[in-house]
């Protein structure tokens, strides 16, 4: 029956809803819904091609009943592809806020690269290319918006910091950064005593970790 | 009323007076909306679901707290929602509503009680819930956890 398909895909929404990790996207459910709209809209042409020019709906209750019904489909199919996709863009919009990145390194030095970009999750996996424009053209947007502000960090911790200087630990191997009191070189399950705001960028990538 | 679906090939007439099912929202569009102007009657009647007859109300208004809801319908409270928006029983209304109260009442008290002394039917109870009422069991449940914590954490 038409809009099975669709409702397959508003099952893995509702799925999505649950989740942390956005799934992959469902490129063969969304291209056979497509398909089933244009058949739809090939099945109208055909009816409305018998008759004449002057057709009026109340004319023949049959015709105009099987004409709105394959319409109501469209409708139906038009409706699930906006909310499945108006889902997941809601979803990267989130990711971009929460400060991931997953093209680029954001740490000044780039003598480890190799290193640094294997251990990277990817997080990005079984995105559909145009939702890795989608989540580059946020970002974009987003680093200009916080870029008029320099003081104050957008997407920043809303938690207040409790001491200037924090114990961290490290995860992944991270190269080596530039601070104000050195060179610290960052290599797994080593220990730091730093200022917070120097590595508060890498506990939001997920390179090292904070200790009570 | 009708010529209805179209098969992969040849397309097939439905009889007027023929029954058969439609998933809700075709059927909410199909009875309600009028053709033109001067056909203003909608496409097709439709007859009270299977979650909402009569024997499933007499449960309902006897005790609400026994029946397996989840068997009716996953998603019975919104669904009986969509109904009542598109019919107005009144009196169904009624029934739903002291249901839902009754059955709220005993998913909070599980939720706060994770080792209440009802825990032989506990389980049973939660696998009659409908989607509607899971939510809410979990928010109770969060709600609850989030109030400990914080009493006992807050420095």
């Amino acid at each position: 029956m038409y809009g099975d398909l669709a409702a397959k895909l508003i099952q893995d929404s509702k799925r999505t809803q649950s989740l942390d990790v956005l799934p992959s996207y469902q490129t063969d459910f969304v291209n056979s819904i497509v398909r089933e709209i244009r058949d739809l809209q090939r099945d109208v042409k055909i009816l409305l091609d018998k008759q004449g020019p002057n057709f009026r709906a109340s004319q023949d209750r049959r015709l105009s009943c099987a004409i709105f019904v394959l319409q109501i489909c469209m409708r139906r199919n038009k409706r699930c592809l906006l909310a499945y996709h108006a889902l997941r863009a809601q979803r990267l919009e989130a990711l971009v806020w929460s400060g991931l990145e997953t093209t680029s390194i954001g740490i000044e030095d780039d003598t480890d690269d190799e290193v640094a970009l294997s251990e990277r999750p990817s997080v990005a996996s079984g995105w559909h290319p145009d939702e890795e424009e989608y989540f580059r053209g946020h970002g974009d947007a987003l680093a200009e918006l916080k870029g008029e502000w320099t003081d104050v960090d957008l997407t920043g911790s809303m938690e207040p910091p409790r001491d200037l200087f924090i114990d961290v630990r490290v995860l992944k191997d991270a190269g080596e950064i530039q601070t104000e009191y050195g060179l610290i070189a960052l290599t797994k399950n080593s220990q730091f005593y730093v200022r917070q705001g120097d590595v508060e960028r890498l506990i939001q990538q997920g390179y090292i970790q904070k200790l009570r | 009323m009708g010529y209805l679906e179209h098969g992969r090939s040849s397309s097939t007439d439905i009889k007027e007076g023929a029954r058969i099912e439609l998933p809700l929202w075709m059927a909410e569009i199909l009875a309600i909306g009028g053709i033109s102007d001067e056909l203003p009657t909608g496409f097709i009647t439709v007859s009270t679901p299977a979650p909402l007859n009569s024997k499933v109300l007499n449960a309902l208004s006897a005790d609400p707290v026994n029946v397996y809801l989840r068997g009716q319908s996953m998603y019975f409270y919104k669904f009986a929602e969509r109904w009542l928006a598109m019919t107005g029983d009144d009196a169904l209304l009624d029934t739903i509503m002291d249901t839902f109260k009754a059955r709220a009442a005993i998913v909070n008290d599980h939720a706060h009680n994770t080792r209440s002394a009802l825990l032989t039917d506990r389980s049973e109870f939660l696998g009659t819930l409908d989607q509607t009422e899971i939510t809410l069991f979990k928010a109770a449940h969060e709600a609850s956890k989030d109030l400990k914590k914080w009493t006992t954490v807050n420095k």
